[in-house]
């Protein structure tokens, strides 16, 4: 009782004391408040049989109704499968390749070649996903792609990647890669000039190679940024990238193609259900939360690093 | 310790959600008291004064919700003298097509509901579910009574289209395309000539100069192996179907006045055997999964397409393309491949598309009289002649008491369009006459080059085979195993393109039928007898 | 270590990764190219699939036709304002969310971190912000943009684990000498973060620059338009003439010049983000001198 009276007594000393912070912090709470979890709230509507013109007020409570209805409505298990398939993939290839890449940068000394290379893997970031999937259709068409042609090259039969299902996540996985390894070595490579000059060349003193210094110093110096998007990399195992997905979608590679978000999307698109869409964002949502709890819990039982929170 | 710590994260995070959905529940009622407070006051105690005070006819103005589009403007000559001739004051307001859903759905939400809800050439997304709530007003009654210029256009048939399968009432109006089907089957005559072929017309002629196309060099560039003998763009997929006795629409056929899923009619088997067969044989573009939208356009431009079905238009654009590479190139619009059983069809479009709805709150507002004369009026000649013509003397003039469009609205619907003609951004009637004014391009056959005479040819050539698609019915069992019918689709294409055999084929057919699809195929039936009572 | 001789293994190396990178920059610069060899080229070759690498048939044609839209060059300006303002103020609001997190104690600092995570999973929709937008008074302002995307929690979180790198005792010794927080906060931690804040620009100037769908829904005034919807416009317009009817008249059809034209325009809209981007590397590079003088 005298503790906690006393412990309470700190708390407002240390509070009173980290007033200054509270009034900087207090703009971004509030910004979060009204464009974040002001809309947040209506994540609630998976708990209503909502109707849109009257609110909530109106509409009745029924609990996991709108849940049942979607577990059952799509098979569930299927579109996890392909989700979760598609993101260990991509997690697999898509998220070392930028830190070789960042590495790889790093290590060059010859500058303007370094500059360059740097600037066009940043590139294909911003090609609209429209554009971009009709040069990948057109780079794997067996007919007229450049692919085709190589292979005709090499005496083999162009195949028809994308009207085969069995290539449907090496091409999602590989053109991924493509779109996005420059843009997400960038922030490997901005944590790479953090790490501390002073100790390569004590280093150098002592001997040590060139990959010595890369494995022993480089690596851990960058360690704590791996770790933190290694963490949010498996909040969003469960997201597939939807529009991609979606344009890439064709009957033949449906087995493997479809998830969650393009069937919701899909439903929609014939009978327009808002409660279905949210109940689904919120689903996302926990199964992302969950994952991520776990990878923090993970990240901080096995390494030195803070974890995200 | 780091155990515990996990403990409390964890319960901070639970216990926050649940402050978040208790928030929701706290919040929204208060938020939707304040709401029309804060925005709707004056409009809704306005009408109400009027209501009770002067009756309904100072109320002549009323708003209007759609999608907007290009090459269509905001406000037209055309709008303001519908609204100087009728009297009455629509305001409109535009929303990006792109975001029109978002929007519309954010206005009910915000109780901010229009007196008119369009939109444009079809009805919203999330119209079954505002009806569902009792927010659109059934029209049923009004439109006999109210709108009999529009409906001197809506037939039997076109009822069929427009009924609500769940309570048997209309609910929407909308436009109306009095104009002929645009679709046709086209195939390259010189290269017929170049090897000495016949005009093929049933399906085994046409399977032979296929054979032909692809063993020959038929587009002469030296590569005996570059021809596609046949393709269709993939949403079109469903004239196959068409060829083999099926008039369907993409899923469902009317058979004996029975609403009869693809698959199960008795033709489909010799469809797939069929198609199979042309695709193993190299006669059926290799692609045809992935062949849409602007790839199919590259493809009917890069000469080495030899027959195709579609718009009409291809014939001439993709004659004028492929001459860029060969200068005898041509399209040539004929009748539809006769099919196996003697089947020789085309799909028509619907003559009218349900697009516009009108809101509760109109009528609470005492508006509705207002809208059904406006736009009944749009439906009657004088409203179908300036809404496809314009105005007299600027728009077009009369020769032989019949309107004929100035240049340059006459030399392309978009020209027109951007100018207010043809407004499909609202309900109205598109005329056959003005159609082909400008798909002549205010020209006559004569002065058209052979591209465009084949073009005009491919659209007048199929008149005796048209029919008009079964209605697409969104039963529960449809909504709630849409994917099923995609499954179906992807089991179709695999065994066309031989990645799966026959027996594979029946037992995953088996598997989707008692996952689902019986259900969605049995209540398509009973909501097709409902509504064709 | 940069000055130092290198010896001839550095070279063989140098040369091998040098060899890798070029292999890099060719595949990934094949399709970039592809894109610009076919926006200059004419429809003959395009349509024959026969160009690859340089334009045949060299044309401007496609990029006429895009500049013609009178929309263009006020869309280009609508989009640099909405870009630079919204970079300035995103990078304070984001160091204004980070740096208590990183850099302070406080009572509940647990409670702030996870606040301003939870965002990241869970989001409100479309429409809730649409709302929010329009209760705000916000429709057709470009604060609509701005403010919306104000904090990504995602660059909140990279900053802060930026700034957790920071050694406590620079700053201890600052606050010892009676410096207020605000001046610790820009007088000695912003400058070693300056690296942070190229690559966190970057991001929030490529996020509004692509922003599509924003736009899209709370800017109608068409004299107020983005690049992007301008761009859209121009596309859907092209894809449009191809599935609307043409008519029978001699002359242009619509199939020609539409894959030009829509590469045409991915290529006006990648060109400011090549010019910005070497001026922003500059200061990852910094970053290098500016780590030294940490340790």
């Amino acid at each position: 009782m005298n503790k906690r009276k006393r412990s309470f007594k700190q708390l407002k000393k240390d509070m009173y004391r980290a007033r200054f912070i509270y009034l900087m912090i207090l703009p971004v709470v509030v910004w979060y408040i009204i464009f974040q979890y002001w809309p947040m709230s209506w994540l609630s509507i998976s708990f209503f049989d909502y109707n849109m013109y009257k609110g909530f007020a109106g509409s009745e409570f029924i609990g996991f109704e709108n849940f049942s209805r979607f577990f059952n409505g799509l098979d569930f298990w299927r579109l996890m499968r392909n989700v979760l398939l598609l993101n260990l993939y991509a997690l697999a290839v898509g998220f070392p390749m930028p830190i070789i890449f960042a590495l790889f940068l790093n290590e060059m000394r010859f500058k303007k070649a370094k500059k360059v290379i740097q600037t066009v893997s940043f590139l294909p970031y911003f090609i609209s996903m429209v554009a971009f999937v009709s040069i990948v259709t057109e780079f794997l068409s067996p007919s007229t792609g450049l692919l085709a042609d190589i292979m005709k090259f090499f005496g083999k039969e162009p195949v028809y990647f994308l009207g085969d299902a069995k290539y449907f996540r090496t091409i999602m996985v590989l053109s991924g890669l493509w779109q996005t390894m420059g843009y997400s070595a960038i922030v490997y490579l901005s944590a790479l000039t953090s790490v501390d000059v002073n100790l390569y060349e004590a280093a150098m003193v002592d001997g040590a190679n060139r990959f010595d210094r890369l494995w022993h110093i480089t690596l851990p110096g960058i360690t704590p940024t791996i770790v933190v998007m290694l963490i949010l990399k498996v909040g969003s195992l469960v997201n597939a990238n939807f529009e991609k997905i979606y344009l890439f979608q064709n009957s033949v590679n449906l087995e493997v193609s479809e998830v969650i978000q393009t069937w919701v999307y899909k439903r929609g698109m014939i009978k327009y259900d808002y409660s279905m869409g949210t109940t689904a964002g919120l689903f996302n949502g926990l199964l992302a939360l969950i994952l991520v709890i776990m990878a923090n819990r993970l990240s901080k039982k096995y390494s030195d690093s803070a974890g995200i929170w | 310790m780091k155990r515990g710590k996990g403990k409390r994260v964890f319960a901070v995070v639970l216990a926050l959600s649940m402050i978040l959905s208790l928030a929701g529940c706290g919040n929204k009622p208060t938020e939707s008291t304040t709401a029309p407070d804060a925005g709707k006051t004056q409009e809704a105690s306005e009408p109400t004064a009027k209501e009770s005070g002067s009756a309904s006819e100072t109320a002549a103005e009323f708003s209007y919700f759609g999608p907007l589009w290009k090459p269509y403007k905001e406000s037209t000559p055309i709008f303001d003298e519908l609204m100087k001739r009728t009297g009455i004051t629509v305001n409109f307001e535009w929303a990006n097509e792109e975001g029109f859903d978002t929007q519309l759905a954010s206005k009910v939400a915000a109780k901010d509901l229009p007196d008119v809800i369009s939109g444009g050439t079809g009805a919203p997304k999330a119209i079954d579910d505002l009806i569902k709530q009792g927010l659109i007003v059934p029209l049923t009654d009004y439109l006999e009574k109210d709108m009999p210029n529009y409906m001197r256009f809506v037939d039997d048939k076109d009822r069929l289209q427009l009924i609500n399968q769940e309570d048997g009432e209309i609910y929407g109006f909308g436009l109306v395309m009095d104009v002929p089907p645009a679709f046709s089957t086209m195939i390259r005559r010189d290269w017929l000539d170049n090897l000495n072929l016949e005009m093929p017309k049933t399906w085994d002629e046409w399977v032979n100069v296929w054979k032909a196309f692809a063993a020959e060099d038929a587009n002469g560039n030296g590569d005996p192996n570059d021809e596609i003998p046949f393709a269709i763009n993939y949403d079109f997929f469903k004239f196959i179907l068409n060829i083999f006795g099926m008039q369907s629409n993409g899923t469902f056929s009317v058979v004996d006045g029975e609403y009869l899923y693809d698959p199960e009619n008795p033709n489909y088997e010799t469809f797939l055997d069929s198609m199979r067969q042309v695709y193993a044989d190299g006669l059926f573009a290799k692609e045809f999964v992935t062949l849409k939208g602007a790839d199919f356009n590259t493809l009917g431009a890069s000469n080495t397409l030899g027959s195709l079905v579609g718009y009409a238009e291809y014939a001439k654009n993709y004659t004028i393309a492929c001459r860029e590479i060969d200068e005898d190139a041509f399209f040539s619009c004929v009748v539809p491949i006769v099919g196996p059983d003697g089947a020789q069809n085309i799909p028509a479009r619907a003559k009218i598309t349900a697009s516009t709805y009108v809101s509760v709150q109109a009528v609470e507002d005492g508006k509705l009289d207002a809208i059904l004369k406006f736009f009944d009026y749009v439906y009657s000649d004088e409203g179908i002649e300036l809404t496809n013509y314009g105005i007299e003397g600027e728009y077009f003039d009369r020769v032989d008491n019949k309107p004929v469009l100035k240049a340059p609205y006459n030399e392309g619907f978009a020209v027109a369009r951007e100018n207010g003609l043809i407004p499909s951004t609202i309900p109205f009637c598109f005329t056959e006459d003005l159609y082909m004014q400008i798909l002549m391009g205010g020209m006559s056959y004569d002065e058209l080059e052979d591209s465009g005479q084949t073009f005009i040819d491919g659209m007048t050539i199929n008149e005796p085979y048209y029919y008009v698609e079964a209605p697409l019915l969104k039963t529960e069992a449809y909504v709630d195993n849409f994917d099923l019918l995609e499954q179906q689709t992807a089991l179709r294409d695999k065994y066309i393109m031989g990645q799966i055999d026959k027996a594979e084929y029946q037992k995953q057919y088996e598997a989707l039928k008692a996952a689902g699809l019986s259900d969605v195929i049995e209540q398509g039936k009973e909501a097709y007898k409902k509504i064709s009572q | 270590m940069l000055h130092k001789k290198m010896s001839r293994t550095d070279y063989i190396v140098e040369g091998i990764l040098l060899l890798i990178g070029i292999m890099t920059c060719i595949c990934i610069l094949y399709p970039i190219v592809n894109i610009l060899a076919v926006s200059l080229s004419s429809d003959g070759y395009v349509l024959r699939h026969e160009v690859r690498v340089l334009p045949k048939g060299f044309t401007l044609q496609a990029y006429k036709d895009v500049l013609a839209n009178g929309d263009i060059l006020r869309s280009f300006g609508n989009s640099i304002y909405i870009t630079m303002v919204g970079c300035g103020v995103s990078l304070i609001a984001t160091f204004f969310a980070a740096y208590p997190v990183a850099c302070c104690e406080f009572p509940g600092k647990k409670i702030y971190n996870i606040f301003v995570l939870i965002p990241m999973w869970f989001q409100g929709g479309m429409i809730p912000s649409y709302i929010c937008i329009q209760k705000l008074g916000l429709i057709n302002s470009y604060w609509s943009l701005i403010l919306g995307a104000l904090i990504s929690s995602y660059h909140v979180l990279i900053l802060t684990s930026f700034l957790r790198g920071i050694p406590r005792e620079l700053l201890e010794s600052a606050r010892m000498d009676g410096a207020g927080e605000l001046r610790v906060m820009f007088r000695i931690v912003a400058p070693l973060a300056k690296a942070s804040f190229a690559t966190i620009g970057l991001w929030v100037i490529a996020a509004h620059w692509n922003a599509y769908f924003g736009p899209l829904l709370y800017i109608t005034d068409s004299s107020k338009f983005t690049l992007q919807q301008v761009l859209r416009e121009i596309v859907l317009e092209a894809n449009a003439a191809q599935f609307d009817l043409g008519t029978a008249r001699p002359g242009q059809t619509s199939v020609k010049l539409a894959d030009q034209i829509r590469y045409a325009i991915l290529i006006v809209s990648i060109v400011p983000m090549l010019v910005i981007y070497p001026f922003v590397q500059k200061y990852f590079v910094k970053g290098v001198t500016l780590g030294a003088v940490k340790g």
